[in-house]
């Protein structure tokens, strides 16, 4: 079968990229890195993004908020690989050893021994809670209470409407609140104080 | 107050707690590489949604046509638009994402001196190969592994020692960081490296596809300059210079495909040159041309598979 290619020259792929992702290439990491929380889950969330980022370039390109959309795939591919192999057990490795390295490179600074391992159990569950929730339930929840977006940006990500996102945000939130009682309850102690 | 205040709502101040902005730079120089590919990706094939089904032969004109146009405007834009020069940091980037590369590095001690000439390849994970002269050395994980002095050959006269100096450092400096660093490189390199950062020198270069970086040094004056490519964001050279006594360094980067894995791996090379007499086999053996032509006179007793040839 014969095919013919569209006219796309070298210097249009680069300056698409430098268009479309060059300028949110920090807020690419930094979505993932918050929620990965660890160098090869990063690694290979990027890896997913990317390669989700490829098959929908014509519609990240023509979409009306590019940077929401490609902020939800990177949040997207974070949740997969959350959810994925093993999760939990390889995350509370990762994390311990994470924590090690931090607190052996910064013994000085670093938070007490107690203090340190309130944060990785707090971190686990934290993670351990987000890989439950849905898809989108998980990226309007970040995008909003994590990275402080307006529900216009995230009806625009997800291809909904603004009631739809704060119906996801509003179950989100209560699933997370139930599945982390205790710690909600100690921020709340904080809040207090 | 709604429970949705950021200054209130204990379930955000957790997350917000948890999910910190405290990105290890390893971790976020790991990232950088990936992105930095994945814009070499972009350009290299398209992503199935730009193949189009037109198969009939007016849309094939048409096409051709959208073609001359786009190539066109492209044309003029370059007459008239220098294009965005890449950062420092996007160098860097894109240096660490290469697969593979080869330095040429020539050193000249002064203005008459015969350059001495270091071949260095390097490749993922921190391995290295080197030839200084009449030795091969091999380094990983921040260590020389082995070095191997070519049978029969004589040292060069002056800067051996100098080179394996700048092996050393060099290998230390990539096991620290566990990648391809260009900034290793230059550190590594011998000579008082300048110590302020790279700036772009926009007069140093009438070519538009390359982007020009200084160093510049102490009162004596030394500089660095740097040469990269604007697309692909690939340095292409290096020139270390003193001007106190016309000494420099001058390094010549290209960049491959992944060679075999046997390329850096010293057992193999030590097999591999067991049965050679010329150095110059010797030197060069296992190393593939990426554009296929034979490499060393070993490799040209063989038909090469290069085309055009």
């Amino acid at each position: 079968m014969k095919e013919s290619v569209g006219v796309r020259t070298l210097q249009d792929a680069y300056a698409e990229y430098d268009r479309l992702i060059a300028p949110i290439e920090d807020k690419m990491i930094k979505a993932i890195w918050r929620v990965t929380r660890n160098g090869e889950d990063a690694e290979e969330a990027l890896r997913i993004a990317l390669a989700t980022i490829w098959r929908r370039w014509n519609r990240i390109a023509g979409h009306a908020n590019p940077e929401a959309l490609v902020i939800r795939i990177c949040l997207n591919a974070s949740h997969d690989v959350l959810r994925g192999k093993s999760r939990r057990r390889r995350h509370e490795a990762s994390i311990h050893a994470n924590d090690r390295a931090f607190l052996e490179s910064q013994p000085a600074a670093g938070p007490a021994p107690d203090e340190a391992a309130v944060l990785r159990e707090q971190e686990s569950a934290v993670l351990h809670a987000i890989s439950r929730l849905s898809h989108n339930q998980a990226a309007a929840v970040l995008m909003r209470l994590v990275q402080g977006r307006s529900y216009g940006d995230i009806a625009q990500a997800l291809g909904c409407k603004d009631a739809t996102v704060r119906k996801h945000i509003e179950r989100g939130r209560e699933r997370l609140r139930r599945m982390l009682e205790p710690f909600v309850a100690s921020c709340r102690g904080e809040a207090v104080l | 107050m709604t429970p949705e205040d950021p200054s209130r709502d204990p379930l955000e101040r957790l997350l917000k707690k948890t999910m910190r902005d405290d990105l290890p730079p390893d971790v976020e120089a790991r990232l950088r590489s990936r992105l930095a590919l994945f814009r070499q990706d972009v350009s290299r094939s398209r992503p199935p949604s730009w193949r189009t089904g037109w198969t009939t032969r007016g849309l094939l004109r048409a096409s051709a046509a959208m073609a001359c146009a786009a190539l066109l405007i492209i044309a003029l834009q370059s007459l008239f638009d220098n294009g965005s020069a890449p950062t420092w940091a996007q160098v860097n980037a894109g240096f660490a994402a290469a697969p593979f590369v080869n330095a040429t590095i020539y050193i000249k001690n002064g203005v008459l001196d015969e350059p001495l000439q270091l071949e260095l390849w390097m490749s993922k994970g921190g391995r290295l190969r080197m030839r200084a002269g009449n030795q091969i050395l091999f380094g990983r994980n921040g260590e020389i592994a082995e070095s191997f002095t070519l049978p029969g050959t004589t040292p060069p006269r002056a800067g051996v020692d100098e080179a394996r100096r700048m092996v050393q450092e060099f290998v230390a400096g990539l096991g620290a960081s566990g990648a391809f660093s260009f900034e290793t490189l230059v550190k590594a390199l011998p000579g008082k490296t300048p110590q302020t950062p790279p700036l772009p020198n926009q007069d140093a270069s009438v070519a538009r596809d390359l982007a020009v970086f200084d160093m510049v040094g102490d009162s004596q004056g030394d500089w660095v300059r740097i040469w990269a490519l604007r697309e692909s964001r690939l340095p292409v050279r290096v020139l270390f210079w003193d001007p106190g006594r016309a000494g420099s360094v001058d390094v010549l980067l290209s960049y491959f495909n992944e060679q075999p894995a046997e390329f850096f791996d010293p057992a193999a090379f030590r097999k591999t040159i067991e049965g050679m007499a010329d150095p110059a086999s010797q030197a060069y053996s296992l190393l593939k041309d990426p554009g296929g032509r034979p490499w060393s006179p070993q490799d040209n007793k063989r038909p090469s598979a290069a085309p055009g040839i």
